[in-house]
């Protein structure tokens, strides 16, 4: 994890982005390096200030904010997006996980969970509980969405690391349940996003339960 | 109401209306047969609508004229009276049943809409609330607010979490009445959620068994109906809380609450799971709260084929509310510890 975390906040209610500012500026590790308030400024700021995490909403005026994760995710691989959602709609949350956001965060909780999520992002962990996980991987099933990319071998180990992710646990979490140190854990969440193709933890869990791995 | 069921509804009644004709005909005329008489109006007025409900009445009412012309001999202007008045009644009631369902319909709209009304401010809401509650956290973090400007933004922040509290519960209800494809089940340990539960709040006492509670439910659903039903204990109650919880031999996990509070008057338990079902006295008055934690848990529990029941010894006793939830697995031997108890 970078020692200060950069944050990007794409919001068009400017109160509230302004407020996040503030907010997060409270914190000496993490650090404000642009506010946009649609997708196209979104996309631009991006580029030219590289963050760790992106505070996406949405609801932007130009475009829906999970429709640019995949540009944002191909501009900055290695950049965490978390949602920032008004509800937990199952159609927006199962989109933006597919693109690969980290997670998300419903604008009434983030006051209290902003900062810890933005740092929890930037580590690499996955922004979901495991309700709203299983909720999401029932209505892929139900809806019969299969991916048509065959399975890849994973390893006993890798498996097991990803059930752990499944189930909600946080790499420090799964380093105890399974043993381990925390950067061997790391290491192998890492092949198991590159064999999977995934940009992150959700995505990973989401295209293993696709392919019949979890 | 669908077509097809107004169908065969009619269809019946109109094949009902002479059956009772001939029965009455073929048993001689009871007094107590004239109710029936009044039943295929009722029905008529009531699922199809006033026309057909006066239409039924005309009918019934030649049918019982008939019925009764057969056997009884009586002078014709008291026949004619007699037989007149009942025609109108039962037109009449056609008219009063039909009036009573408008009216009834009225209300399950205005309720619809008043549930609709509600769930649109708390959307609408949301965004300016959590706006402030944002700028209002930040506020609490600098470092050069004097103790007043502290305790003022930290009302701010108090009110403004209370009212995004209040959105969340109504839009969490209404989702919940809209059906059970929100729920995201999973196997997980009651015992795990209850431990953190107990674990934030000093004056809850948790006895818990030693092994696991295993249930298939949606853990973040199922947190927030025990979460209310705790934080309700301790909203009205000053003492110590106790929480028990223990899986069954018919593989029933129960968890069970139990408060020295202010306690429940019987009328108040039955009251008490219903929607704004706030129990409102001297006692509660400066509690903050509109009713809907409970009817939460009660969505929660029943969307799982689980339910949620509470017993008081009356005012000022305590009460003790029971969770109930269908196990993942059924246990072998029945663990010793609470009993359970109906509300």
């Amino acid at each position: 994890m970078p020692e200060t975390i950069r944050v990007l906040i794409v919001d068009d209610h400017q109160v509230l982005a302004e407020g996040l500012r503030a907010l997060i500026a409270t914190s000496s590790d993490l650090e404000v390096v642009g506010l946009a308030h649609s997708a196209a400024a979104g996309l631009r700021e991006a580029q030219t200030a590289r963050p760790d995490v992106i505070l996406l909403d949405h609801h932007l005026p130009d475009r829906a904010g999970v429709d640019i994760i995949p540009e944002l995710k191909q501009l900055l691989p290695d950049t965490a997006v978390i949602v920032l959602t008004s509800e937990d709609s199952d159609d927006v949350l199962a989109r933006a996980f597919e693109a690969g956001a980290a997670g998300y965060l419903l604008k009434t909780k983030a006051a209290g969970q902003v900062i810890d999520a933005i740092r929890d992002a930037a580590g690499g962990e996955m922004l979901v509980s495991e309700g709203v996980l299983s909720r999401l991987l029932r209505q892929q099933r139900t809806r019969g969405i299969r991916d048509a990319k065959a399975a890849p071998q994973l390893t006993d180990r890798e498996l097991e690391v990803l059930r752990q992710i499944a189930s909600g646990l946080g790499t420090r979490a799964i380093a105890q349940e399974l043993g381990l140190t925390v950067s061997t854990v790391r290491t192998y969440v890492q092949i198991v996003l590159r064999k999977l193709d995934a940009h992150s933890r959700l995505q990973a869990v989401m295209r293993a339960h696709d392919r019949g791995l979890l | 109401m669908n077509t097809r069921f107004k169908t065969i509804v009619a269809t019946s009644l109109l094949l009902v209306v002479p059956a009772l004709g001939l029965i009455d005909l073929a048993t001689g005329l009871e007094y107590s047969f004239s109710l029936f008489y009044v039943l295929p109006t009722v029905a008529a007025a009531w699922y199809i609508g006033r026309n057909f409900g006066i239409g039924v009445a005309i009918l019934t009412g030649l049918t019982w004229w008939y019925a009764e012309s057969a056997v009884r001999i009586a002078s014709l202007p008291a026949s004619i009276w007699n037989r007149g008045t009942r025609l109108l009644i039962l037109v009449a009631l056609a008219f009063l049943v039909d009036l009573i369902r408008r009216h009834q319909e009225d209300l399950r709209r205005l309720l619809v809409q008043r549930d609709e009304f509600l769930s649109l401010v708390a959307h609408e809401v949301r965004a300016p609330v959590s706006a402030i509650e944002v700028l209002a956290a930040g506020l609490a973090r600098a470092p050069a607010l004097g103790a007043d400007e502290r305790r003022t933004v930290g009302q701010l922040l108090e009110q403004a979490h209370g009212l995004t509290g209040l959105a969340e519960d109504l839009l969490a209800v209404a989702q919940l009445e809209g059906g059970s494809d929100h729920l995201g089940p999973s196997t997980f340990d009651l015992r795990a959620v209850l431990t953190e539960l107990c674990a934030n709040e000093p004056r809850v006492d948790c006895t818990l068994p030693d092994r696991p509670i295993p249930v298939y439910a949606d853990r973040d659903k199922i947190r927030s109906a025990a979460l209310n039903v705790l934080s309700n204990a301790l909203k009205f109650s000053q003492g110590s809380v106790e929480v028990e919880a223990a899986l069954w031999h018919d593989g029933r996990a129960v968890v069970r609450v139990t408060d020295h509070g202010i306690g429940l008057e019987p009328d108040e338990v039955r009251r008490l799971f219903r929607k704004y079902g706030r129990i409102r006295n001297t006692l509660t008055r400066h509690i903050p709260g509109v009713g809907l934690g409970l009817y939460f848990t009660y969505l929660v529990m029943t969307a799982h084929g689980g339910r949620v029941g509470a017993t008081s010894a009356g005012r000022g006793k305590g009460s003790t509310f029971e969770l109930e939830l269908p196990s993942a697995v059924i246990p072998g031997d029945r663990p010793a510890g609470i009993t359970p108890i109906r509300a």
